[in-house]
C-alpha cells in the first residue's frame, strides 16, 4: 500500500547519531527542519535544514548546541521551535531554536538531585503531556520523575517508588495517565496525579514473553492503543483499557527493535527499526472493512532499507518523509507514497 | 620506541571528518566482502573471475571517491587537508600501477591524469582570468601567463595550452600559427582511437620530426620571453629543457611523467623501470627527496611490502595499508611480489600479510575506542577482524579477548544490551553468558532485582536464579511489598530452568489469589480461595521446591485458608502429612547439626518466640482441621 517513491538517499555525518527528530508541530505538518542528537564521539544536538527544491539530499547544518553532559538518549519536539533533550547523565535540556537568527539557545536544564552517583540516572526515555505543562522521565534505576514545565523552580519531582527494574520507556496516554515499559516486558499504567498511591492502576504483559520493552508509541488518534517493541524483536499492540492479550504483529525482527511508531495518516500501519538495520513497514490494514479488533487482521511487512546492515538507532516521520540514522554515521531519507 | 607519540597518532579515529571516512570505508569493505561471498557461493562458470577483479577495482574507486569527497567537504585550513591529499595521491597511483595496469599496457593516459588531478592548475587559470576579468587583451602581460601554458603542455593538456595561447596579441604571427598547428596535430593514443600501437608510433615519430623542423627553422625571436621555444623543446623531448624547468615540476615523478609523455608516449611498466634506473630526473631533485618520494619510487618499483610499511610509517596508522592490501589480495595481485614467488609458501605468506595489516588496523581502532567507549567504533573494528581467519590467532579470538575486557561497571543498561548482542551475533555464547552474569550481579548489588531477573532469564543462569529468588522472597517476607512478587508476573515458561524462580512465581500466584483478589462477588471469591488452596498444597507437596527456610513461613498461610473452609478431606490429610514431613526434616537437620540449612526465615518481628508461634499454629491448625472434618461430614 505504501510504495517507495525513490531509492533511499543517504549522506554521511561526521558523528554517531543516536536520535533524529523532525522539528514540527505535528507529524503531519510538513517541515524541512530536523535535529540530530549525537551519541558517541560528540555530545550535542544539531539542527539541520533540508532544501525541498534540491534534487540531491544535501541537508545543511544550521547550528549546534554546546556540549551536553552525556550522550543524547531521547529528543522530542514540542513544536517547530522547542525541543527537549535527555542525556545519559540524567539531565533534561529545554532548547529553543530561533528561525530568525538560526541559533539554538538553552532555556532550562534540569538535573536530578543525586547526579553524583554515576550511571544510576541514565534517562532512558521521557514524554510530556498534551498541555506541555508536565514532563515525565524514567531512568535506568527504576525511578519515575516529573518536571513541572511552567513552574519557576527547577525542581525534579521523583515518585517515591522504585520499580526495582530499569524503566525503558514512558508515554503519556491522557492528561494524567502514563504508561511505563520496563525491562521485564511489562507495561504499567500509572495515574500521575495520585503520587501517594504507590501502585500502578494496571499492569499489562505478554504471557511467556518477558524480554525488556525497548520502545513504545501512541496510536495517533486512539490514545488507548500502545505499540511496544521488545528486545527480542516482538512488536505487540496493547489496548490499555483492558488487560487482554495484546495483538502481536510478528517475529519478523530477529533482533532488538530500536524504535517503533504508528503511521501518522494511516494508523493501521506501523514502522519499526531494528538492531540489524532493517526498517519495517507493517501493514495491518483491514482492507476497507471497519474492524476494530486487531486480532482479525492480516499483517504484511516490508523492509524498506534493505541496503542497510548497521543498527538503525532512530527514525522519525514527517508527512511523507522519513529520516533514519544508523550506527555507521549514515543518515537516510526516504519518501513514500500512499497508493490509496 | 616511545609510546606516547604513537598513541597520539591514533587521533584520526576520534577526528570527526576522519570518522566519516572510516565509517564509509567500512561500508565499502563490508559490501565488497559480501559480494565476493555471494559470488563464491554461486561459483559455476569461469567468467566470474572477471567479475571479481571488476568488483575489486570498483571498490577501490569508491575508496578513492570517498577521500576525494571528504577533501571537498573540509575547509582548506583543516590540518587533515594535507593528510588526505597525500593519501589520495598515493592511492590513485597505486590504483594505476597495481590494479589498472597490465604488463604491456600503456600507462601514459592514466599517469597524466594522475599528474593533472594531484597537481591541478585549474585554480591558477581561474585566478588568471579573474584578474583580467574586463580586459582579456592584457592577459599575456601576467607573469603567470606563460608559466601556465608551459605547465599545461607539461601535463599534456594541449587544449588548455592552445586556449591560453589564443589570448596572445601576436597569435596570428607565423611562428604562433605553426606552433598552434603542431599542438593541434599531436597524435593521441587512447583506448578508443582506431590506431594500433604500431601505427601510433609511426605517426608520433613523424609528428616529432616536424617539431624538430619547426625548432630549427622557425624564428622564435619575435616572442621576447622565449617561452614558445621552450614549449617546442618540450615537444621535442629535449632532456635539458626538462631539467631546466625543475621549479615547474616540483617533484621528480612529475618531471618523469612529463618527460616520458613526449620522449616515449607509448611507455609501459618495463620502460618506466628503464627510465627510473637511468635516474636522470631523480638526480635533479636529489637534495629534496623525502619519505614520500621514496614511497612513489617503490610504487613504480612494484615493491608492495616496502610501500605499505613506509605508508604505515608516514601516516602512522594502518588505514591505507589494510584497505589496499585487502583489495590487492582479493584481486589476486598480491602474489606478484617477487620475493613471494621464489618462496615455497608464497600463497600462504601473502594471506598473512594482508590480514596482518587488517588486524593491525582493527587493533588501532580498538585502542582509540578504548578511551571513550564508543561502541560503533568497536563494531567497525570487529567487521575487519571477522574477515581475518588465516592467522594463528583469528580475528574472532581477538574480538573475544577485547569484549572480555570491556568494562561493564560504567556501561549503561542499553549499551550492555548491545554488547551482549554483539557477542551473541558473533557466536561467542560463553562470553555473552559472562556479560549477562556480570550485569545481573551489578543490578543485584544495586538492589535492582527486576533488572537482575531480566538478565538472569536471558542467560538462564540457574544458580544465581536460585539465589536471586530466595533474596526476593526474603525481602518480601520482611517488607510485604507486593511489587517484589510482581516482578515475576510476566515470567512463565522461560523460568523452568530454575526451581526457586518457579516457586517464586507460583507463590505469587497463590498470594494474589488468596489475599489480593479484588472480586467482590462471594462465589468467585470462594473460587479464588479454593484455587489458592489447591495451589498451595501442590507447592508444598513437591519435595524440595520450597527451600526449607521458607517452609514454615509458607505453612503459616494454611490457617487463613482453612478458615474459609476451602479444603476437602483428602487435602486436609495432605496438610497433616506435609506438617509431619516438615517436622521430620527439622528433627533430622537438628540431629545432624546442619546449621546453615536450619536457619529459617523469621515469621514476624514481634516479641513472641518462634517456638511459641509454632505451638499456637499447631494448636490452631489441629482445632481447625477437626472442625473442618466435622463440617465436611455434615455437608456430605
Amino acid at each position: 500500500m505504501y510504495e517507495n517513491l525513490n531509492k533511499p538517499e543517504q549522506i554521511y555525518l561526521n558523528f554517531n547519531a543516536s536520535k533524529v527528530r523532525w522539528l514540527s508541530n505535528s507529524k503531519v505538518m510538513p517541515t524541512n527542519l530536523f535535529c540530530i542528537g549525537s551519541g558517541e564521539n560528540l555530545q550535542n544536538v544539531s539542527v539541520w535544514k533540508m532544501d525541498q527544491n534540491q534534487v540531491d539530499f544535501e541537508p545543511q547544518l544550521l547550528c549546534e548546541s554546546d556540549s551536553l553532559d552525556g550522550m543524547v538518549t531521547e529528543i522530542k519536539a514540542k513544536n517547530s521551535e522547542e525541543i527537549f533533550v535527555s542525556t545519559s547523565n540524567g539531565s533534561v535540556y529545554h532548547f529553543k531554536y530561533s528561525h530568525f537568527d538560526q541559533k539554538l539557545s538553552l532555556i532550562t536544564k534540569w538535573s536530578s538531585a543525586e547526579s553524583h552517583t554515576e550511571n544510576l540516572n541514565f534517562i532512558n526515555s521521557f514524554d510530556f503531556n498534551s498541555d506541555c505543562d508536565e514532563l515525565c522521565y524514567v531512568t535506568e534505576n527504576g525511578t519515575i520523575n516529573f518536571i513541572r514545565l511552567h513552574s519557576q523552580t527547577n525542581n525534579v519531582n521523583t515518585l517515591d517508588y522504585n520499580e526495582l527494574c530499569s524503566l525503558n520507556s514512558v508515554l503519556y496516554l491522557k492528561q494524567f495517565e502514563i504508561a511505563v515499559g520496563d525491562s521485564l516486558g511489562r507495561v504499567k499504567i500509572w495515574d500521575a496525579r495520585s503520587r501517594d498511591n504507590k501502585k500502578s492502576s494496571l499492569t499489562l504483559y505478554l504471557e511467556g514473553e518477558s524480554s525488556p520493552i525497548v520502545c513504545m508509541a501512541n496510536h495517533p488518534n486512539q490514545q488507548h492503543m500502545v505499540a511496544c517493541g521488545n528486545l527480542n524483536g516482538i512488536l505487540s499492540i496493547y489496548d490499555v483499557r483492558s488487560n487482554k492479550r495484546p495483538f502481536i504483529m510478528s517475529h519478523n525482527h530477529s533482533e532488538p527493535i530500536m524504535e517503533v511508531c504508528f503511521h501518522p495518516f494511516s494508523s493501521d500501519n506501523l514502522i519499526s527499526c531494528s538492531f540489524d538495520g532493517s526498517l519495517w513497514f507493517w501493514n495491518a490494514s483491514s482492507k476497507g472493512d471497519l474492524k476494530t479488533n486487531w486480532e482479525d487482521r492480516t499483517v504484511n511487512a516490508k523492509n524498506y532499507l534493505e541496503s542497510n546492515r548497521y543498527t538503525l538507532n532512530s527514525f522519525d516521520i514527517n508527512n511523507d518523509q522519513l529520516l533514519a540514522v544508523n550506527n555507521n554515521f549514515c543518515l537516510y531519507k526516504l519518501r513514500y507514497q500512499n497508493l490509496f | 620506541m616511545n609510546q606516547i607519540p604513537e598513541l597520539q597518532n591514533y587521533k584520526i579515529f576520534n577526528d570527526p571528518s576522519w570518522r566519516r571516512v572510516i565509517s564509509q570505508f567500512r561500508e565499502i569493505f563490508n559490501d565488497l566482502h559480501l559480494n565476493l561471498e555471494k559470488n563464491s557461493i554461486q561459483e559455476t562458470i569461469k567468467p566470474e573471475n572477471v567479475n571479481l577483479s571488476d568488483l575489486c577495482s570498483e571498490a577501490n574507486q569508491k575508496y578513492i571517491n570517498i577521500i576525494d569527497n571528504e577533501l571537498k567537504l573540509i575547509d582548506s585550513k583543516s590540518e587533515n587537508q594535507e593528510h588526505f591529499r597525500l593519501l589520495l595521491k598515493v592511492w590513485k597511483l597505486c590504483q594505476i600501477i597495481f590494479i589498472k595496469s597490465s604488463p604491456s599496457g600503456i600507462l601514459l593516459n592514466d599517469l597524466q591524469e594522475w599528474y593533472r588531478s594531484t597537481n591541478n592548475i585549474d585554480p591558477m587559470i581561474q585566478d588568471l582570468f579573474s584578474n583580467y576579468n574586463h580586459n582579456v587583451d592584457n592577459l599575456h602581460t601576467d607573469q603567470n601567463y606563460w608559466l601556465l601554458i608551459i605547465m599545461a603542455v607539461a601535463q599534456g593538456r594541449i587544449d588548455t595550452a592552445r586556449h591560453l595561447m589564443s589570448f596572445h596579441p601576436s597569435k596570428n604571427s607565423p611562428v604562433f600559427r605553426s606552433m598552434d598547428e603542431i599542438l593541434r596535430t599531436m597524435p593521441n593514443f587512447s583506448s578508443n582511437s582506431h590506431l594500433t600501437l604500431f601505427e601510433f608510433k609511426a605517426k608520433w615519430e613523424y609528428w616529432q620530426k616536424r617539431c624538430i623542423q619547426i625548432l630549427t627553422n622557425e624564428n622564435f625571436q619575435i616572442e621576447e620571453t622565449g617561452s614558445l621555444e621552450i614549449i617546442c623543446k618540450l615537444l621535442c623531448a629535449d632532456e635539458n629543457t626538462f631539467l631546466e624547468l625543475k621549479p615547474i615540476f616540483n617533484s621528480w615523478y612529475y618531471m618523469l611523467i612529463s618527460y616520458l609523455s613526449y620522449a616515449n608516449p607509448s611507455f609501459n611498466i618495463s620502460d618506466l623501470h628503464i627510465h627510473l634506473d637511468s635516474g636522470i630526473c631523480m638526480k635533479v631533485f636529489e637534495n629534496e627527496l623525502d619519505e614520500f618520494d621514496a614511497i612513489i619510487l617503490k610504487i613504480f618499483d612494484f615493491d608492495v611490502d616496502v610501500i605499505v610499511n613506509d605508508c604505515v610509517r608516514l601516516f602512522s596508522n594502518n588505514f591505507f595499508s589494510a584497505h589496499l592490501l585487502d583489495i590487492l589480495f582479493l584481486n589476486g595481485k598480491l602474489q606478484m611480489n617477487k620475493n613471494d614467488l621464489t618462496m615455497f609458501k608464497s600463497d600462504k605468506n601473502s594471506i598473512a600479510i594482508h590480514e596482518e595489516h587488517l588486524i593491525e588496523y582493527a587493533v588501532q581502532i580498538l585502542s582509540a575506542a578504548w578511551s571513550n567507549s564508543s561502541l560503533s567504533l568497536n563494531q567497525t573494528a570487529f567487521d575487519y577482524l571477522l574477515k581475518c581467519s588465516n592467522l594463528d590467532r583469528t580475528g574472532l579470538e581477538l574480538i573475544e579477548t577485547y569484549l572480555e575486557k570491556i568494562s561493564l561497571t560504567n556501561l549503561s543498561e542499553s549499551n550492555a544490551n548491545k554488547v551482549f548482542y554483539l557477542a551473541f551475533q558473533n557466536g561467542l555464547h560463553d562470553l555473552a553468558f559472562s556479560i549477562g552474569r556480570v550485569m545481573q550481579m551489578r543490578a543485584f548489588k544495586r538492589g535492582m532485582y527486576g533488572t537482575a531477573l531480566s538478565w538472569n532469564v536471558r542467560i538462564k543462569d540457574c544458580s544465581f536464579g536460585n539465589y536471586l529468588a530466595e533474596k526476593i522472597i526474603e525481602d518480601f517476607f520482611k517488607s510485604k511489598d507486593l511489587k517484589l512478587l510482581e516482578l515475576t508476573e510476566s515470567l512463565t515458561k522461560e523460568i523452568i530452568y530454575c526451581d526457586r524462580l518457579i516457586f517464586l512465581s507460583k507463590y505469587r500466584e497463590f498470594y494474589k489469589l488468596a489475599y489480593y483478589s479484588n472480586k467482590t462477588d462471594m462465589s468467585t471469591k470462594l473460587d479464588n480461595f479454593k484455587q489458592a488452596g489447591t495451589l498451595l498444597l501442590q507447592l508444598l507437596e513437591v519435595q524440595n521446591l520450597i527451600p526449607f527456610k521458607f517452609r514454615k513461613r509458607v505453612l503459616f498461610h494454611i490457617p487463613d485458608l482453612i478458615q474459609e473452609n476451602v479444603f476437602n478431606e483428602d487435602q486436609l490429610f495432605a496438610i497433616l502429612r506435609i506438617i509431619q514431613n516438615y517436622e521430620n526434616k527439622k528433627d533430622f537437620l537438628t540431629k545432624n547439626e546442619l546449621k546453615n540449612e536450619q536457619d529459617e526465615i523469621e515469621i514476624d518481628n514481634d516479641d513472641v518466640s518462634e517456638e511459641m508461634k509454632w505451638k499456637f499454629f499447631y494448636e490452631k491448625i489441629s482445632q481447625m482441621i477437626a472442625e473442618n472434618f466435622v463440617k465436611n461430614k455434615i455437608e456430605l
